[in-house]
């Protein structure tokens, strides 16, 4: 949670800008690109962006869409912020949760650490509110009934499985409504992933679950899922687990 | 005997008694399946076998069934992907669609939400019928009447659902004939603990997503289908919540369209 300066990290001084210090002074990102292999487009106020290395399509809330887009002229955060009418921490915290999700240029490893941190402190983040919505890009089987009905009486014998047809024999696609995200705001993960540099594979550690509550923090929700795509539970600001 | 589909654009040879392809020809919706002279790009054979037919393509056994018309749901349902994976020309969507003065109402989403009750619904309510298994668009974002026969599934007990496919004449539909825009985007799985409907509105690029989401080309065509679903999304209302009974939810629907 965002504590206003109370919370101190080695080489994070999340309270500077309270006590004076001028935002350009303290610890930042320091070139944002976006990843240029993304599609993307603006759907009224907000831009989805589809990545297909993770398999997931996003919808950017407005501030962190205005964000976006300023970054494909400039690198610096201070000129999105004079681009965007954003306050620096609007700023930041739209960069955070781009981070999180995977769509900035891999950082290096100082820059991860403190984008870690961040997030787990919910830097930027603002409210509960999600930043970022994502679903998982589904395979032809997923987006499809299927005609096997396999369980009408004459159905398939000899091990058919209603073949490419079946939703069921692809894996469920895992698309959950959170209680923490913005109205209607849902995530789903079923696969494992690299984000970023924020790799993923199930929520099965420790390691995972800190990450799982930091992008939540950020503002990105997440449905924990195994590896065969069925949601075990979901991560929620407010959830224990997080 | 051999026939060529013209399916989404895309040309599936099917090699089957002639009975079977009687069947298909009964199956296939609409003018976006047609026999053609082509040569087909991928071929699909249907195999008797005793009392049974066995339906393979290329090298893969899709099934073994004892009833043809089952046999060849499937057969029809493997083209389908097959061709919407690869279309150039149209996009499909899996989703239910339904129209009222000429303004498309599109409901996507996984099986077993309830889509095709929704749609039910909707048709008793005075809907045009368009689709039941995909919303098909164009590249301009329209949506394209695919009427495939609802498909509709009760819980038989035992973890057993039967599965009725009903024709829009059984249904005393009418049936969409032309492109439509389409207005309103809804993701409404049936809940059985509610009485009405629990719904909000949200952004366009929520419409996009729910479309991006159960879009059958989505990982192999990406920019394309994100071109056609933002076109789609950036026109219409999107709405996001759960639904009682689909007579409640059909009414919602056609007075929230009429705003």
């Amino acid at each position: 949670m965002w504590r206003n300066g109370l919370v101190a990290l080695p080489g994070i001084d999340v309270g500077a800008r309270r006590r004076g210090q001028p935002v350009s002074q303290r610890p930042k990102l320091s070139s944002p690109q976006r990843r240029r292999e993304l599609l993307h487009r603006r759907v009224g106020d907000r831009v989805v962006v589809l990545d297909t290395e993770t398999n997931l399509a996003m919808a950017l809330e407005p501030s962190v869409a205005a964000v976006w887009t300023a970054l494909e002229g400039t690198a610096d955060p201070e000129v999105v912020a004079e681009q965007t009418g954003l306050t620096p921490e609007e700023v930041e915290g739209s960069l955070v949760a781009l981070s999180a999700a995977g769509l900035l240029e891999p950082l290096d490893s100082s820059e991860r650490s403190m984008i870690s941190r961040r997030a787990v402190l919910g830097v930027g983040a603002g409210a509960s509110a999600a930043l970022i919505s994502s679903v998982l890009l589904p395979t032809p089987a997923m987006a499809s009934s299927g005609a096997g009905e396999t369980t009408n009486t004459n159905g398939p014998v000899a091990g058919a499985s209603a073949a490419s047809g079946s939703a069921a024999s692809a894996g469920s696609l895992t698309t959950t409504a959170t209680t923490a995200g913005a109205p209607g705001s849902r995530t789903s993960s079923p696969q494992p992933h690299s984000s970023g540099g924020l790799a993923f594979t199930g929520l099965d550690s420790h390691d995972d679950i800190v990450v799982a509550a930091g992008l939540i923090a950020a503002g990105v929700t997440v449905v924990a899922a195994n590896t065969r795509g069925s949601a075990k539970r979901s991560l929620s600001q407010g959830d224990p687990q997080a | 005997m051999t026939t060529t589909w013209r399916c989404f654009g895309q040309r599936a040879g099917l090699v089957a008694p002639a009975r079977f392809l009687q069947i298909m020809e009964l199956l296939a919706p609409s003018a976006l399946w047609r026999p053609c002279e082509d040569l087909p790009d991928k071929v699909w054979t249907v195999v008797p076998r005793r009392a049974r037919v066995m339906v393979e393509t290329s090298g893969e056994v899709l099934g073994e069934w004892q009833d043809e018309l089952e046999a060849a749901r499937v057969t029809r349902s493997s083209i389908e992907l097959w061709a919407a994976d690869r279309s150039k020309e149209h996009v499909a969507v899996h989703a239910a669609v339904v129209a009222r003065d000429d303004q498309a109402i599109v409901l996507p989403g996984p099986s077993g939400i309830g889509k095709s009750t929704l749609a039910l619904a909707l048709i008793d309510s005075g809907a045009t019928y368009y689709s039941d298994e995909f919303a098909v668009f164009n590249r301009r974002g329209e949506v394209l009447p695919y009427p495939r026969p609802l498909a509709l599934r009760q819980a038989k007990g035992e973890g057993r659902v039967e599965v009725r496919h009903l024709s829009p004449s059984e249904l005393g539909a009418v049936v969409g004939q032309r492109p439509l825009s389409v207005k309103v985007i809804a993701s409404l799985p049936f809940d059985p603990g509610l009485d009405a409907v629990d719904v909000q509105q949200m952004s366009p690029a929520m419409g996009a997503l729910h479309l991006i989401e159960n879009s059958v080309a989505a990982r192999s065509q990406p920019e394309a289908i994100l071109d056609v679903v933002a076109r789609v999304a950036r026109k219409a209302r999107t709405l996001q919540g759960k639904r009682g009974p689909s007579e409640e939810a059909a009414q919602f629907l056609l007075r929230y369209l009429a705003r």
